[in-house]
């Protein structure tokens, strides 16, 4: 009875067709075909009746709440407001965003405006490209522009923007309407031109100009909407595609197609669109029709020629155009930007040239037409000329002008910049070196840079050209940057403010630094501003990309260093980016080629003119000295590494000694005498390790207390504790283990509650719940151990399977299957889930994993052989 | 910002260019970074559900992908994304359900930060459609993947017509009739 309507392939299209022509027709019509389709195919008309019932019965069924196809009449919140505005009533949504009809009443006096809320989707960035575009947008003030009023961003951090409600109709349907003749259609069309140009002077560019976003009021007058918006919606200042992906393709540019660089004659290549479409009423595309799919569309718009507009309004019965209009037309909707008009504004003056009957611009290549031309007229013959002449200029006069705004801009800019650079200069720099060792400034420090960031954002708006304010407001934005979020300095874990503060650094210091002969300073400045984007992104755990941005900070520096071999600022860049590499690569698992980077490092701090007299030089050797030793564990040399560890903590303690003001080097001494603990650990020395530890875990504790806001110093106590849990583990006290664990459990806790979430903060703290998990183990409680693990492995799921971690993750998926088999409540299928992704691991661990393994967890050596024995296959690559 | 195209750009190429063991480590990276982006705004949004799949897709397209990859990869990234982004859903409804149905105080243990994901449905209607909509792809592959992208990645018929490069009227056909025999699938018991 209730078969599923088709079992076969071709039987479902079947279906499906009858299914939609049913659908297509009026339930009267319906009734009857149905009747017939029953006399011919009986099955079918059975399941395609059981499925128009489903049809009707399916009510929301899968309807989207945010969908384009929604009704739209879901009842606002009471007092509902977006910034000052009050919400009336929804206009409209799309997939870009809602538009609302809003109210600010100010002295009696209503003001009406669309508000156009960008989202759900919002790309990075777009708030602060608000920020630098509402000026500009504030003053395209003419009568065919719809006026921006205000933007900010509402109360859930979208992005809004309030323009001038217009009320009227979109530009096609409004001529139809109206009833206009070709003549009128073009005076219109002239003076959209001329809002274009007038935007164009002001520097802005539309992008996405349609007859949608061309609305005619009930007087007659065209008012365009939404100039400037394409450009918020762009991913990144150089990210032509993400635009192309809020247009319709149908309207899209040659070179918008193609990705290639928006200007203004892609607006003007829009407009030719419009005119065509206002002349013929279709697309100037054979065989391209709404219905098309966007992939033809756009191939068409970047090969197709366009159809001459008088055929298309002849093969639509519309009025004859004559040759001059095609050539118009024609010439708006060139392929290559450079071979249309120059400007729109050119485009409505050979169109009123038209309108006067004199000689085209468009038709100028042909001299027998300009002279038939001649001879036809009889009257200002020279005076036509004359113009035409001023025409072709007039691409010079553009260009000679918008220099002109530069130059002002500038001037302005400079005057106000003179004002507030010694209070930005003063409170970024000077003041924030004076306060950054200090402990307990952190905050203080964000509130002081946060109100100079204020200044900075009005001046970076300002100013397009000035190389020497460029260099300063990139290096301030990579200041804001570390407050923010610089996972290597004191800092709030505001990591995606951060990201945000550094790409701004980056765009800014990229044409400086890559400019053919870019001085010294300009180039280091840029492997900077990299690096700043390669630390964030590897704190993101983002370690391949990270890695892409060393690789280049890299070799910047090195050709720095190699060509001032006397210089200890070059040397220590190379130090720096070498380091960074080393960092990448260990997150990737790559520990032979990171140590190898680390011992570049040292290498280029020695090279460098004496460079380890100063203390900043031998911190730096400290450290990369330590990340040596991680690397010589991971591999499983655990003497070497311990020999590291000490020299690298002699170095420390010493320097911090002598400096006890900088809570930076008392914080890594401790850091690096976590790892000494933890190296003597894994070489079987508890005895050694055990003051040590003690040591790390008072001074983390005392750095923590001086400053609560550090997010830091509460992540190195949590890693403490845990390493000593695992010593305790070690030396065979699991009680003392777990309460030991129980701290580092909740430091992560109340960590993981205010932090973002990046990667090693969560490996970290699953390796703390595995200790756990191990000590439960150790003190008979077998299911509070798999549930350890459990919590384990969900963290480690999560990072980046052949990474840094794959050999914890191996370890945890092995006890889980071990503890699963004594754990009742573990179903059997469960345990050889585990064993089998234990198993997979296993297998895919490097040579360098397995020494992990094995260094790591000496006493877990039995496990690994009991694993091999177990599996009868060893790890492939393992050499043993 | 950088010369290098993204790794996930690279492995678009090449599956494009017919490499098909680039299609699995793709989709496991468009999978791993839908998780991540999803738990990172549920950690953010707790207790506010207003997690929108479209959004998490498209963010995972700007932050894996060269924007300059145009317009071909932006379809291949979005099936992908789609298929993944089902998964999540449904695996994470089917643990939930699971957890359920063995618990009699009706209470879920949260193992894992994404079993807060908002469902779009209740789970076990959402595990019905899912069944039924593997059932439909062996009967026909774009009737499915239309609903896949329109239902479990939130596109709008646009980006859809986008993405499977067909016309928006085409999809608006295939969602409507893929939507009759999903219900009557689900409501009408088998066997």
């Amino acid at each position: 009875m209730n078969e599923p309507p088709a079992t076969t392939a071709a039987a479902h299209q079947a279906i499906k067709a009858s299914l939609l022509t049913a659908l297509d027709l009026e339930a009267g019509a319906r009734a009857a075909w149905l009747r017939d389709l029953e006399r011919s195919d009986g099955t079918l008309a059975r399941d395609v009746r059981r499925l128009l019932d489903a049809h009707q019965r399916a009510g929301t069924f899968l309807d989207l709440p945010d969908g384009d196809e929604a009704s739209g009449d879901a009842p606002l919140p009471a007092n509902f407001a977006i910034g000052p505005f009050v919400v009336e009533r929804e206009l409209g949504r799309g997939g870009m965003g809602m538009v609302y009809l809003g109210a600010r009443r100010d002295q009696g006096y209503v003001q009406r405006v669309a508000i156009k809320v960008l989202g759900p989707y919002v790309p990075p960035g777009a708030v602060a490209r608000l920020r630098d575009e509402r000026r500009i947008l504030a003053a395209l003030s003419h009568p065919c522009i719809a006026h921006f009023v205000d933007g900010g961003t509402t109360s859930e951090g979208l992005p809004y923007l309030a323009m001038e409600y217009v009320d009227g109709r979109p530009v096609t349907t409004s001529c139809d309407e109206a009833g206009l003749d070709v003549a009128a259609r073009l005076r219109l069309f002239v003076k959209i031109c001329g809002a274009v140009h007038f935007a164009h002077q002001h520097l802005v560019v539309h992008r996405d100009i349609k007859p949608s976003n061309i609305l005619v009021t009930a007087d007659g007058t065209p008012k365009l909407l939404d100039f400037g918006i394409a450009k918020l919606l762009e991913a990144g200042p150089d990210a032509h595609v993400a635009t192309v992906q809020v247009l319709t393709p149908h309207y899209a540019s040659p070179e918008q197609a193609g990705g290639g660089a928006v200007t203004t004659a892609t607006d003007v290549y829009s407009l030719g669109m419009l005119l065509y479409e206002l002349l013929t009423g279709s697309g100037p595309y054979r065989g391209v029709s709404r219905d098309s799919s966007p992939l033809s569309v756009l191939d068409a718009v970047r090969t197709a020629e366009p159809e001459r507009p008088s055929q298309a309004a002849a093969r639509a019965g519309r009025s004859t155009l004559d040759a001059d209009l095609d050539a118009i037309t024609l010439m708006a909707l060139r392929k290559a930007p450079a071979d249309r008009y120059g400007s729109a504004e050119q485009f409505a003056a050979d169109l009123e040239r038209y309108l006067s009957g004199r000689p085209v611009l468009a038709r100028q290549g042909s001299t027998v037409y300009a002279a038939r031309k001649f001879v036809g007229r009889h009257r200002a013959g020279v005076a036509a000329a004359a113009v035409a002449l001023a025409s072709l200029t007039a691409a010079t006069g553009v260009s000679l002008w918008q220099s002109r705004v530069a130059d002002r801009q500038r001037v302005r800019a400079e005057a106000r910049f003179a004002d507030v650079r010694k209070l930005a200069n003063s409170f970024v720099f000077e003041f924030d070196e004076t306060v950054r060792d200090i402990p307990g400034t952190t905050a203080a420090r964000k509130l002081v840079i946060a109100r100079s960031l204020g200044y900075l954002e009005e001046l970076a708006s300002d100013v397009h050209d000035d190389v020497p304010m460029q260099r300063e407001l990139a290096a301030a934005y990579q200041r804001i940057g570390d407050v923010q979020g610089n996972p290597f300095l004191p800092n709030l874990g505001q990591r995606r403010e951060a990201l945000e503060s550094y790409r701004r650094a980056l765009a800014l210091r990229e044409p400086l630094g890559t400019a053919p002969g870019a001085n010294d300073a300009d180039r280091a400045g840029l492997a900077s501003a990299l690096s700043a984007v390669g630390d964030l992104l590897w704190a993101e755990g983002d370690f391949a990309g990270a890695l892409v941005h060393y690789e280049r900070a890299s070799r910047l520096d090195q050709a720095l260093a190699a060509a001032a071999p006397e210089s200890r600022t070059a040397a220590y860049g190379a130090a720096r980016s070498a380091y960074q590499m080393g960092q990448a690569l260990t997150k990737l698992g790559r520990f032979t080629d990171a140590r190898q980077q680390y011992a570049r490092s040292r290498a280029a701090l020695e090279r460098g003119a004496l460079a380890q007299d100063t203390a900043e030089h031998r911190r730096f050797q400290a450290v990369a000295a330590m990340k040596e030793a991680d690397c010589l564990l991971r591999e499983g040399v655990v003497d070497a590494a311990v020999a590291r560890y000490r020299q690298s903590a002699a170095t420390l303690g010493g320097l911090s000694q002598a400096d006890p003001a900088s809570s930076a080097l008392r914080r890594t001494y401790a850091f690096v005498l976590d790892r000494v603990a933890a190296a003597e650990g894994v070489a079987g020395r508890y005895e050694l390790a055990a003051p040590v530890i003690a040591e790390a875990l008072a001074a983390q504790e005392a750095l923590g207390h001086a400053d609560q806001g550090n997010s830091q110093v509460q992540g190195d106590i949590a890693m403490s504790l845990s390493t000593r849990g695992g010593l305790e583990l070690l030396h065979g006290r699991p009680a003392e283990a777990e309460r030991v664990l129980g701290r580092a459990l909740a430091a992560y806790d109340a960590l993981r509650r205010t932090q973002t979430d990046y990667v090693d903060l969560r490996s970290d703290h699953a390796v703390a719940v595995r200790r756990l998990g191990d000590a439960c183990l150790a003190l008979g409680d077998v299911a509070g151990a798999l549930r350890h693990y459990g919590e384990a492995r969900v963290m480690l799921d999560a990072t980046p399977r052949d990474g840094e971690y794959a050999p914890e993750r191996a370890l945890v998926y092995l006890r889980m299957s071990d503890t699963g088999r004594r754990v009742p409540t573990a179903s059997a299928e469960d345990v050889q889930r585990w064993r089998a992704e234990a198993l997979d691991e296993w297998s895919r661990l490097s040579a360098a994993g397995v020494r992990a393994w094995m260094a790591e967890f000496g006493g877990a050596t039995r496990l690994a052989d009991a694993m091999a024995g177990a599996s009868g296959t060893g790890p492939g690559r393992a050499t043993r | 910002m950088t010369d290098q195209p993204s790794r996930v750009t690279v492995l678009l190429r090449e599956w494009q260019g017919g490499d098909a063991s680039a299609a699995a480590d793709l989709a496991a990276a468009v999978y791993d970074e839908l998780r991540r982006l999803a738990a990172s705004r549920l950690r953010l949004e707790r207790g506010n559900h207003t997690l929108q799949p479209t959004a998490l897709v498209n963010e995972a397209w700007l932050k894996l992908v060269d924007q300059r990859a145009g317009w071909q990869s932006r379809g291949h990234f979005f099936a992908l994304a789609a298929q993944a982004m089902r998964r999540i859903l449904v695996d994470h409804a089917r643990r939930r359900h699971t957890a359920k149905r063995g618990n009699d105080q009706g209470t879920v243990p949260v193992e894992d930060v994404l079993d807060l994901l908002p469902s779009p449905l209740p789970d076990e209607r959402l595990i019905a459609v899912d069944e039924a909509l593997t059932r439909l792809a062996v009967l026909d592959p774009r009737q499915a993947q239309v609903v896949e992208l329109r239902f479990f990645a939130g596109l709008s018929v646009a980006d859809v017509s986008h993405v499977l490069d067909v016309s928006p009227t085409t999809v608006k056909r295939e969602w409507a009739s893929a939507r009759a025999w999903l219900f009557d699938a689900i409501e009408a018991p088998r066997e």
